[in-house]
């Protein structure tokens, strides 16, 4: 499962301590692994067969961070891959938006009338099929809205609820893979039982409503659950994503935030520390990938201003110039205008 | 199977080199990391690399060939001793007294050494409410009830696991229940007991009519078998919820593995598996070398009928093998051979904790007690003592994170006789393993986890 992380929209961040110390682990390392990886010969010369070494199984030319356990994977817009693209179809039928669990379609060979009638609605809770017959207050409830409680401006060290004008009851969706790890053990592939709103939201505080329970303010439809895993794999099912969809979500060059979020954060698509080499004291020396020019082995931090970065208005326009591509760590040498400072247009009108 | 071949597999699997072992099969050459129990198929000619370089133990070779293939980096076990987990299971050793007199028993008759003693109520209840109070949020807990003979002391067993129930229930934790049982004294109301509550039981039988009258009689000196097999028939007829499996504990004296495990299945068991006995408080009934190599081949001959009995798709569930092919599949890679004094802790009669059921009265394995809690600066020392990479030869051993190291008991308290046996047995397995259609694996029930640790 790879780290989740959530950007200014909502407040949460997500990692096990299995991924910190695999992250840990990895930093120790990462700068100076051996250049030759992957250079093995030999067409199929080793097959990942048993399900550890499917999950730890590090394709020829692919970086330590293209593991799920390594990867900062999902966020607002993302970085290796939108993880939370695997929840949309995680029960039949339906295609679910993790955000805020609102349906927003229906798979065109469902005839169920019910199920049709969902789209629109949202997700509240998941209830399981075998304990139908309990009574609700003895049920195990799986709920995908929480109460939000921190610490505000006026007392820093208190819990409060926190509530805005567009979200009164201060409710926000749950992380998914949290939400659903009970649903995911031992339930995949039954039916389980999904409580969504009965009415359709009007707006976007309208989304933000609690669930109550007498009288009941939600319907609910018996749903299968999808199965994470295609059969005898760690390869997850094309059932819940196809292909293009975990990585559709991520942002493009041409747009604000991939330029916005910097140190660290793009972090093997789009590297940030680029021609690392040891500096002989234990340190490294490199460049920051946005650098105009590389190969000084300084790196120049990013403040949003200094000339010596690509700026806002150059990405968006030249972005096709000043992003370089990275193999194996380093820039890949594309020819001699590589280290120039002018863009394209510029040197157009050079010559 | 032959002596000969069994020490042929233990030729195989000796230990060469720590980062990998090679299994060819007739399908080409195999790489198994250690690291992280992963399975490869690999190339002739990558294979032939490895073969040669594990030929001469060149370590530094290999680290560098798995390096290249994307294989090295940071070990997933690293030296850290696992952090003070809560617990989730606990054994009761609710009976310190028992009617048969096994010989070998590492309980010595059930009384570990002293008197003979029932656990009152009282002490059931603090460690029932020592589970579920430290359980973390919706841990799955388990707890057992062994002895000596716990039907000895069936009331506080019953009691102890009704309030357990309640109390997971209200916490919302669920709850497993095991027993292992001589089978002596079991009733049709225990029956109907286990059943509603979903016990997992397992009958002690060490084989056959005679061999077992022979290993395990009753204290006064006549057999138990049929004894046994009488009042268990109707646990067997009954098991829905409950899983009513058989343990044979291997001894020099029963050594026909194939026999028992045909007879037993035949008879209903949900699963049969075979412990070798490796240390008793006497030194009578343990395995020695040769003992061992006989187990061996007996082990893999019942493999290779599981392997033929999954092909035509035919339950055949015998327990070691069903676990070794699940840890495989998964590649269960760990640095202790088990839970024990980790998130598993045994109870004497008296409130004692100790780090398994093994360790009751045992100064080597004490844990704490239940009026003063876990002793947490034991538990820190044992985790630190016990983790693989401290133990010799472990570390140097291919098979280290599928073994652990071994039952802590047996390596205290005799050392390590049986790691032939035990590098036998696996890479049998994992040949099997590379066998069998992933299908077939994957389609396995569950069995008893009561063979997975040094036995396999």
């Amino acid at each position: 499962m790879p780290a989740l992380m959530c950007g200014a929209d909502n407040s949460y961040l997500a990692l096990t301590y299995r991924q910190i110390d695999t992250i840990r682990k990895v930093a120790e390392e990462a700068p100076f692994r051996n250049e030759s990886a992957h250079q093995e010969p030999g067409p199929d010369s080793l097959t990942a067969l048993n399900l550890t070494a499917q999950l730890h199984y590090e394709a020829r030319g692919n970086p330590i961070s293209s593991r799920p356990v390594t990867s900062v994977a999902n966020c607002c817009p993302g970085l290796e891959v939108d993880f939370r693209a695997v929840w949309r179809r995680m029960f039949t039928g339906i295609v679910l938006r993790e955000y805020d669990n609102l349906v927003m379609e229906i798979d065109p060979d469902v005839s169920d009338r019910k199920i049709k009638a969902l789209l629109g609605r949202q997700l509240l809770r998941v209830r399981l099929k075998e304990e139908e017959k309990l009574p609700l207050e003895k049920q195990q409830k799986f709920l995908m809205m929480t109460p939000i409680k921190g610490p505000a401006s006026s007392d820093p060290d208190g819990e409060i609820a926190l509530t805005t004008q567009f979200n009164p009851n201060g409710l926000a969706a749950v992380e998914w893979s949290n939400a659903l790890t009970h649903i995911l053990s031992g339930h995949q592939g039954k039916i389980v039982r999904c409580d969504f709103t009965r009415r359709l939201p009007e707006d976007q505080k309208d989304i933000r409503q609690p669930l109550i329970d007498d009288p009941p303010n939600f319907v609910t439809l018996e749903l299968e659950v999808r199965k994470f895993f295609d059969p005898d794999t760690a390869v997850i099912s094309k059932d819940l994503a196809s292909a293009g969809e975990l990585t559709q979500g991520l942002c493009s060059p041409w747009q604000n935030d991939y330029r916005e979020c910097s140190c660290y954060y793009w972090a093997s698509a789009r590297p940030d520390y680029v021609n690392v080499e040891p500096a002989g004291n234990g340190l490294s020396k490199g460049d920051n990938w946005f650098q105009k020019v590389h190969g000084t082995g300084v790196y120049v931090p990013d403040d949003y201003i200094d000339s010596r970065l690509v700026l806002y208005d150059e990405l968006f326009l030249e972005w096709e110039h000043w992003l370089r591509f990275q193999v194996g760590g380093k820039d890949y040498n594309e020819g001699p205008s590589q280290d120039s400072e002018c863009p394209p247009s510029q040197s157009a009108t050079d010559e | 199977m032959s002596n000969a071949e069994a020490g042929r597999y233990m030729r195989a699997s000796a230990p060469r080199v720590p980062q990998v072992h090679l299994i060819e099969t007739t399908h080409g050459g195999n790489l198994f990391v250690a690291d992280g129990s992963r399975l490869f198929a690999a190339g002739s000619d990558l294979y032939g690399r490895f073969e040669a370089a594990v030929a001469i133990g060149d370590e530094h070779g290999i680290a560098t060939l798995l390096e290249r293939l994307g294989l090295g980096g940071s070990p997933l076990i690293d030296d850290a001793p696992l952090a003070q987990p809560a617990i989730h299971a606990l054994s009761l050793a609710i009976a310190q007294k028992c009617n048969l007199g096994c010989t070998y028993c590492y309980a010595q008759q059930g009384e570990f050494g002293g008197a003979a003693k029932n656990m009152p109520l009282e002490e059931a209840t603090k460690a029932v409410e020592l589970l579920v109070h430290g359980a973390e949020e919706g841990a799955r807990l388990n707890l057992a009830f062994l002895g000596g003979e716990p039907l000895v002391n069936r009331t506080v067993l019953y009691a102890a696991t009704l309030h357990a129930k309640q109390l997971a229930e209200r916490r919302g934790n669920p709850i497993t229940f095991s027993i292992t049982t001589n089978g002596t004294l079991l009733t049709d109301a225990d029956a109907e007991f286990f059943e509603a509550h979903g016990f997992a039981v397992t009958i002690s039988l060490d084989g056959p009519r005679e061999t077992h009258n022979l290993l395990r009689p009753f204290k006064s000196g006549s057999g138990s078998f049929d004894a046994i097999i009488q009042r268990i028939r109707p646990l067997l007829a009954l098991q829905r919820r409950m899983q009513v499996s058989a343990r044979v504990t291997v001894t020099p004296a029963n050594l026909e593995l194939r026999r028992a495990l045909d007879e037993f299945i035949e008879m209903g068991f949900h699963s049969v598996g075979f412990s070798p006995m490796l240390s008793s408080p006497s030194g009578l009934g343990e395995m020695q070398s040769a003992d061992l190599e006989i187990t061996l081949g007996e082990m893999i001959d019942c493999g290779r009928e599981f392997e033929r009995r999954t092909l035509n798709r035919e339950r055949y569930p015998f327990a070691n093998m069903v676990n070794a092919m699940r840890e495989i599949e998964r590649g269960t890679h760990r640095p202790y051979p088990c839970g024990a004094g980790a998130g598993y802790l045994g109870v004497s009669a008296e409130g004692d904790l100790s780090a398994c059921h093994r360790f009751v009265g045992d100064e080597a394995g004490a844990m704490g007690t239940l009026n003063d809690g876990i002793d947490r600066k034991r538990q820190t020392e044992w985790l630190t003592e016990r983790h693989v990479h401290r133990q010799e030869p472990c570390r140097s051993c291919w098979a280290r994170y599928l073994c652990g190291g071994g039952c802590h008991h047996e390596v205290i308290h005799r050392g390590r006789p049986a790691c032939d046996y035990i590098r036998g047995w696996l890479h049998y397995c994992l040949e099997a393993w590379l066998r069998l259609p992933r299908t077939a694996v994957n389609q396995m029930p569950s069995a008893s986890n009561a063979y997975s640790s040094s036995s396999a």
